[in-house]
């Protein structure tokens, strides 16, 4: 294998993009509504063969940036009134109308672990008000606007990898029992973790190695059944000194 | 009654807007994001949908990420939702593409050129999917995307000296798996 050659495989992927960039950035501007400064969502915007995609990620998108929109508001509240400091303190904030509930309905089969889910989503950050006509806050009564600089979005699969890579380097040191430990902690702490099959596979692995043959098959065996055209599949099975039948 | 905020009073108040900042994220790193979902897993077909989806996730979570690592956050977010759906498809058989059907298109350029190139992609998904995650990740962000491995050592919150070595790993095991497809 030359160098050459792998240079030529990575660069074609490298040079690989969307067929019309300018359409599909029109396109998530639409449907990312007011916040991304479009036109009103298009809920008709996705694509003509998204359907395997839209199926298992079936967002409602045009819900999600209203409340974000709602809180910019808010942060110009904040900033005119403190911008005049001639001006009494006072800040009117009319009544949010509670037609921004339905973005918590959002969460649906998007609720997989992603990044960013540390703090409090812009949806629940924002709760509609209650049912007072009009709110009437005194600025310096307030607490400190949150810094919202620290709030970092904390990567769950960052962490996923780092135990699914202790786990394997346990393995891979002779640590079979260690490896082990490591992927319990990953299931424990993310019970719906994205490196499942990859998890699985290092399981396997270890059980075989511990000598735990019957339960390594077991756990191959009900992998197999269930996700037959996994990319695993080959490597779970040859783990256990089978073949996979695709 | 409050006037809302348009974008000329937030720049006059010295902030970027949350528009800005989309269209701005959105702008340098929309053909990021549709590579990364390729590389892991995600057919061409699907691609312009799942960029979507990704960037309206980060419409929805912006004011929790800080500012400088849009990138990394849409990376991440491609990146799990590939994975996710790689799981959701092993369930289901894999439907045709129609990836072929620009082989006669003459826009889209010589066919046979075409036929190559695509080809060539495929192979380097398949081999990406072979290997363990933490190495792919690595691979794509290093040799596809040309980050530095400050930068992806910054993307995937890790110390530079775990990046190094797993590239090292990584370029050792996708050559192998590329040697070993190409003698299939």
């Amino acid at each position: 294998m030359t160098r050459a050659r792998i240079d030529e495989l990575l660069r074609a992927a490298a040079e690989e993009g969307p067929r019309d960039a300018a359409q599909l950035k029109r396109r998530i501007l639409a449907s990312a509504g007011p916040l991304a400064g479009g036109s009103a969502a298009v809920p008709a915007a996705s694509g003509s063969n998204g359907g395997n995609w839209q199926a298992w990620s079936g967002s409602s998108k045009a819900l999600l940036t209203l409340p974000l929109l709602v809180a910019g508001a808010g942060a110009l509240l904040w900033a005119s009134a403190r911008t005049r400091p001639g001006e009494p303190s006072v800040v009117v904030a009319p009544a949010m109308a509670p037609t921004v509930a339905p973005a918590s309905t959002t969460a649906g089969p998007l609720a997989a672990p992603s990044p960013g889910e540390s703090g409090a989503s812009a949806a629940e950050s924002n709760e509609p008000a209650p049912a007072s006509s009009v709110l009437v806050v005194n600025v310096e009564s307030l607490p400190p606007a949150p810094a919202r600089h620290d709030a970092k979005p904390r990567s769950t699969l960052a962490e996923e990898l780092g135990l699914l890579e202790r786990a394997r380097a346990s393995l891979a040191g002779g640590d079979a029992p260690g490896a082990l430990g490591a992927l319990d902690d990953l299931d424990r702490r993310f019970p719906r973790t994205q490196l499942r099959d990859e998890a699985l596979l290092v399981r396997v692995r270890a059980l075989e190695a511990s000598g735990r043959h019957s339960e390594a098959r077991a756990r191959a065996h009900a992998f197999l059944e269930a996700s037959p055209g996994s990319p695993y599949a080959a490597n779970i099975a040859g783990a256990i000194g089978e073949e996979s039948t695709p | 009654m409050v006037a809302m905020p348009t974008r000329k009073t937030l720049a006059a108040a010295g902030a970027e807007s949350d528009a800005d900042r989309f269209r701005r994220a959105l702008d340098a790193h929309l053909s990021f994001v549709w590579r990364t979902l390729r590389r892991f897993g995600v057919p061409e077909a699907d691609a312009d949908d799942a960029a979507q989806d990704v960037f309206l996730v980060f419409a929805r979570k912006l004011s929790t990420v800080a500012p400088g690592r849009e990138k990394w956050f849409v990376f991440h977010v491609a990146v799990n939702r590939a994975l996710q759906r790689r799981r959701a498809m092993a369930r289901r058989p894999e439907r045709l593409d129609d990836d072929l059907a620009d082989l006669r298109d003459p826009a889209a350029g010589d066919p046979e050129d075409l036929l190559v190139r695509k080809q060539q992609i495929a192979l380097v998904d398949r081999v990406l999917a072979s290997m363990p995650i933490e190495l792919s990740t690595v691979l794509v962000l290093c040799d596809v995307e040309h980050l530095t491995m400050a930068e992806a050592a910054e993307a995937l919150e890790l110390p530079a000296g775990t990046v190094a070595s797993r590239l090292r790993r990584a370029r050792e095991c996708f050559r192998l798996a590329v040697e070993k497809e190409e003698t299939r």
